[in-house]
């Protein structure tokens, strides 16, 4: 197994994070910042990788500590990386919708399991319908800036959300010549 | 109410915002006359779970409803619909507090 350096990149240290869980019948999905980071090409810096996961906290526990990973609180430490590890509560949602199919990136250090972009871009827009956060809103226009995403799906469940107007405002900001 | 599904504290403290919509430890413990350490325990637990989100405003956290839990409309209309068994003295007592401001200064 590759070993964990400062020199990682942010999807390589989460491929071989989900990788490592999944040889041992962990299923994690990565979601929030650090999709961003890595479908905005590093246009977006995350130091926090959030994998929501159903599986027994213990179980995860175990796993991380034979990465090399210890607890500090809430979130999971390395020595050798400054990124670090989260496990937020599941279940795996967009909205009140739960998320079954995700999208795969497979690197060198392991199979990556990870919000497609359009998923990316519903969950940073949740926090700007929600919390009217402006970050999540810039980082949702630099997705779509780097991916093709899928329009008529995420102005559909910005319908469902209620918010009409913030979509409209993404959708006229995300147009916006870099 | 809902004690035996939830906890007593987890339940009162689940009711109690379900009716305010936001609230702090020091203002729930003094509300319930518990102690403030568990209500601290149990929002860091409700946080943790997804339920709650917390900021800090000065120095006092303040808790309230995450918007993006999943079961969110659910969980709020079961508490919902348990405030209505509630006797209309402890809906008075723990469940309606003042929440309207209150001018600096001025005698209570």
């Amino acid at each position: 197994m590759t070993k964990i350096s400062q020199t990682m990149s942010i999807a390589e240290l989460a491929a071989l994070v989900c990788q490592h869980l999944a040889d041992r019948n962990i299923d994690a999905v990565l979601t929030g910042g650090a999709v961003v980071t890595i479908y905005s090409e590093n246009e977006y810096q995350s130091n926090d990788l959030d994998f929501i996961s159903t599986a027994r906290e213990k179980h995860i526990d175990t796993a991380m500590r034979e990465l090399g990973f210890r607890r500090k609180d809430r979130y999971y430490v390395h020595p050798d990386t400054a990124f670090f590890i989260e496990f937020p509560a599941p279940p795996l949602a967009i909205g009140n919708a739960p998320v079954f199919r995700v999208g795969e990136q497979r690197l060198p250090t392991g199979l990556l399991k990870l919000l497609t972009p359009t998923q990316c871009v519903m969950d940073r827009l949740a926090a700007f319908y929600h919390w009217n956060d402006p970050q999540a809103l810039r980082q949702a226009e630099m997705v779509t800036r780097h991916h093709p995403v899928d329009w008529d799906e995420i102005h559909r469940w910005s319908v469902g959300e209620g918010h009409v107007d913030k979509f409209e405002r993404f959708r006229d900001g995300s147009k916006r010549p870099v | 109410m809902l004690d035996r599904l939830l906890g007593e504290s987890a339940s009162r403290i689940l009711l109690y915002l379900d009716a305010v919509e936001e609230g702090c430890a020091p203002e729930i413990a003094a509300n319930f006359a518990i102690s403030l350490s568990a209500v601290q325990r149990q929002l860091r637990n409700l946080e943790a779970a997804g339920v709650l989100v917390s900021r800090l405003i000065g120095n006092v956290r303040v808790y309230r409803w995450n918007p993006r839990y999943a079961f969110l409309p659910e969980i709020r209309s079961l508490l919902s619909r348990a405030r209505e068994f509630l006797s209309d003295e402890e809906r008075k007592r723990y469940y309606s507090p003042r929440t309207r401001p209150r001018r600096a200064g001025k005698p209570l």
